[in-house]
């Protein structure tokens, strides 16, 4: 791996690092993510680094906090498989970066944790949050060192996906870029809930809304998003029964649950009324509403 | 000077954070071994365990919340208790690529600070482990400002201030 000037200038000033250096521990840490990855040979690129950085840690002023006296992020591979839940690495980040991942690191105080693929690029993810490094050992450096400020995303696939399958339904009422803002918080079906509330505030401003209000929904021109209340400032949302409703409000239960808080909307399809619904899910037993006040949305849980 | 945390809130802390700490593995443990988990169900269903959990003591409840990192569910601008909001970075997040709002410590604090009325950050004890492991966790830049005031018995050394107290 050449490495530039800056890079060399970095590792010599804020770690032990010197050209001269060789990871001791290179045949463990390779055992370990092979056992971690279930994989027979690590790739070329990936063994390199492990020989060349294995064990470096880089302590350095953090770029952007005057609180933290230092950032630091370190190549102990060991040390980052024990922090982390691979099947972020290995089921949700690979498939969003297309090619397979390997912990090699980790970074901003240990928040992050590095990847490296089998191209030798480099990535950083906590949790959902997945950032690209850069696409060799210098620019990934260079980001780390600079704290990591402008980096860029990785979107979710389900998502991406998901977005290109509702698009048509949208019908111009909500700009991409709306959707897309959202894409990096939400999973698919938050994102399915939102687009509903959203719907219904765009609607409301259009001044359509009273075609839903009065049950004489267009259904070719809103196939999957129903409206079935008030256009005030409290909206009630309905999921269209498709065939993965059950799994849509299962996820949105889960969702709510964690939350603590608020929520919801239920309408599964006629079949049901809201609270049959949710007493045989055993589901929340309390009516929820939305809130939309200065642009913002508000979720409150009605006592019940 | 470093505020002094008597050791039963240090024990009670911990022990709410393993028990938590446990709950998330065994929700996802108990997602998984569903028939035919694919990959794409293990996103649906966000079967992952969270990076980092958080711990928060109010001495004058005596009550513990714990919550974990991670966007999901993703907390609303007005979720925010006004103390965290008033003290989020006025230039943006100070992390790469992480909103101040999705640290287990910023969700644990707000959790704590909503649960009762005259809540201060003063009246918080704070500590963050890495859910997998249970070591230690120091705060983040983005936290350092926004949990600012509460006394954090796990951060490391290379946090500078007089509020935090490192074990």
């Amino acid at each position: 791996m050449k490495l530039c000037e800056n890079t060399l200038k970095i590792l010599q000033e804020h770690s032990k690092w010197t050209t001269s250096y060789s990871n001791s521990n290179s045949v463990q840490d390779e055992k370990a993510l092979l056992i971690d990855t279930d994989k027979k040979k690590l790739p070329t690129a990936v063994a390199n680094f492990i020989k060349q950085f294995g064990g470096v840690e880089v302590h350095f002023p953090h770029p952007s906090s005057t609180r933290m006296k230092e950032d630091y992020f370190h190549f102990n591979i060991a040390k980052a498989i024990a922090h982390t839940d691979t099947h972020w690495i290995t089921c949700n980040y690979s498939d969003r970066v297309g090619e397979n991942l390997y912990v090699v690191g980790e970074a901003f105080h240990s928040s992050m944790v590095l990847c490296m693929s089998e191209t030798g690029r480099y990535y950083a993810g906590a949790d959902e949050y997945l950032v690209y490094l850069g696409a060799d050992i210098n620019a990934a450096l260079e980001s780390l060192y600079s704290g990591g400020q402008n980096l860029k995303r990785v979107p979710d696939e389900v998502m991406q996906s998901f977005l290109e399958k509702i698009s048509p339904t949208l019908q111009g009422f909500i700009s991409r870029n709306a959707v897309y803002d959202r894409l990096d918080n939400m999973d698919q079906k938050e994102i399915q809930f939102w687009l509903n509330v959203e719907l219904g505030r765009v609607l409301r401003e259009k001044n359509v809304c009273s075609l839903l209000d009065d049950n004489k929904r267009d259904k070719q021109k809103f196939p999957k998003f129903q409206l079935t209340t008030e256009y005030g400032v409290t909206y009630r949302c309905a999921i269209e029964k498709t065939q993965d409703t059950l799994s849509t409000l299962e996820s949105l239960k889960n969702y709510f649950r964690k939350s603590h808080s608020f929520a919801l909307l239920i309408h599964p399809d006629d079949k049901y009324t809201d609270k049959q619904y949710m007493s045989s899910q055993g589901w929340i037993n309390k009516t929820y509403k939305i809130r939309m006040h200065a642009g913002q949305l508000t979720f409150l849980a009605k006592n019940n | 000077m470093p505020s002094h945390v008597d050791e039963q809130v240090k024990k009670i802390l911990f022990e709410a954070l393993s028990e938590a700490a446990q709950r998330e593995k065994d929700r996802v443990e108990s997602l998984s071994k569903k028939a035919n988990f694919s990959k794409k169900e293990r996103k649906i269903q966000n079967a992952y365990v969270s990076r980092t959990i958080s711990g928060v003591y109010d001495c004058v409840s005596k009550q513990v919340y714990t919550a974990t990192s991670s966007s999901r569910p993703q907390l609303m601008p007005a979720e925010i208790h006004p103390i965290l909001k008033n003290k989020l970075p006025l230039g943006g997040s100070l992390e790469a690529g992480r909103p101040p709002e999705v640290c287990a410590e910023f969700k644990a604090c707000n959790l704590a600070l909503y649960a009762r009325k005259d809540a201060r950050l003063e009246d918080l004890t704070v500590a963050t482990v890495m859910t997998t492991d249970m070591s230690h966790k120091t705060r983040c830049a983005n936290c350092l400002e926004t949990t600012d005031g509460a006394t954090v018995i796990t951060d490391n050394e290379y946090i500078s201030g007089d509020d935090n107290e490192a074990l």
